[in-house]
């Protein structure tokens, strides 16, 4: 058991990662094995996903704000042409 | 005295920046949340591109020119948060999640309640927690914020995140870890379900 089972903190580690690039198949089936049987790993795992939607959706929100530069900064900008 | 070359691109860049100024303004400060960052940002565009003039092709778009350099500079910034802090590092702030959240068996040091258990409303729905969330991503430091951006925003693959920013992938899933478990406690301690 020992030697397929890994620690929460491996676990929680390819779980973030498995939400930038697949994960291999030993590692998927790895952290599909831990999840089964970790309530902690398991509420982390939720948590992670809730937060990833939640960044989503705050990205997506926030719009675009129309700026102006100032004339100090434009003179400044332009000073430093040299 | 100026040379004739000078003023040739002195007056071009002096006009594109009235034209252009305030979109590419607005654009750094969308991709990096700090006014002193986009300032200089802009400004350090506006700098190469009067030094490298002669490479602008009369009769393109300037402004397609300036932002390349532009987005090139902001990608600069983040790949330069990275390199200043190395993130392979485990100290961060002088913390690392990992020897907080885990014990030395690797296993987790308490018990991690989930952040909502109430099945009744969709948390994201809740603005409350939107605001609270925003606000802990604005602690999160600058390199983290480049890999957060290129995901996020620009939707950039892992492989080309890591490109841009010049880490390797485990340190670009070490980074997300670490933002992970750190956007988690600061939502734990700062936003209550209730």
């Amino acid at each position: 058991m020992r030697i397929v089972m890994m620690s929460c903190k491996q676990a929680a580690l390819l779980d973030s990662k498995a939400s930038f690039s697949a994960l291999n198949p030993i590692e998927a089936v790895k952290l599909k094995m831990h999840l089964k049987v970790c309530s902690n790993c398991q509420n982390f795992h939720k948590d992670s996903a809730l937060i990833d939607e939640a960044i989503e959706k705050i990205t997506q929100q926030r719009e675009k704000q129309q700026m102006e530069l100032s004339d100090t900064q434009r003179n400044k900008i332009l000073d430093a042409l040299k | 005295m100026k040379t004739p070359e000078f003023l040739n691109s002195h007056s071009a860049i002096s006009q594109w920046l009235a034209k252009y100024g305030d979109d590419m303004y607005s654009w750094a400060f969308y991709k990096t949340s700090s006014k002193e960052t986009a300032e200089d940002l802009v400004q350090d565009t506006m700098v190469s591109a009067f030094k490298s003039y002669e490479k602008y092709k009369p009769g393109s778009n300037p402004k397609t020119w300036l932002y390349t350099i532009l987005n090139n500079k902001i990608i600069d910034y983040y790949r330069a948060s990275n390199t200043q802090k190395s993130v392979n590092q485990t100290t961060l702030q002088g913390k690392n999640m990992d020897d907080d959240n885990f014990d030395s068996n690797g296993l987790w040091n308490k018990v991690q309640d989930p952040l909502w258990a109430n099945t009744e409303e969709h948390l994201l729905d809740n603005l409350m927690f939107l605001k609270v969330l925003a606000k802990c991503i604005d602690n999160l430091p600058v390199s983290w914020k480049g890999v957060m951006i290129g995901k996020y925003i620009d939707h950039k693959k892992g492989s080309q995140i890591c490109q841009e920013l010049g880490i390797s992938p485990s340190n670009l899933w070490q980074i997300a870890h670490r933002a992970k478990q750190q956007l988690r406690i600061c939502l734990n301690e700062n936003w209550k379900d209730n």
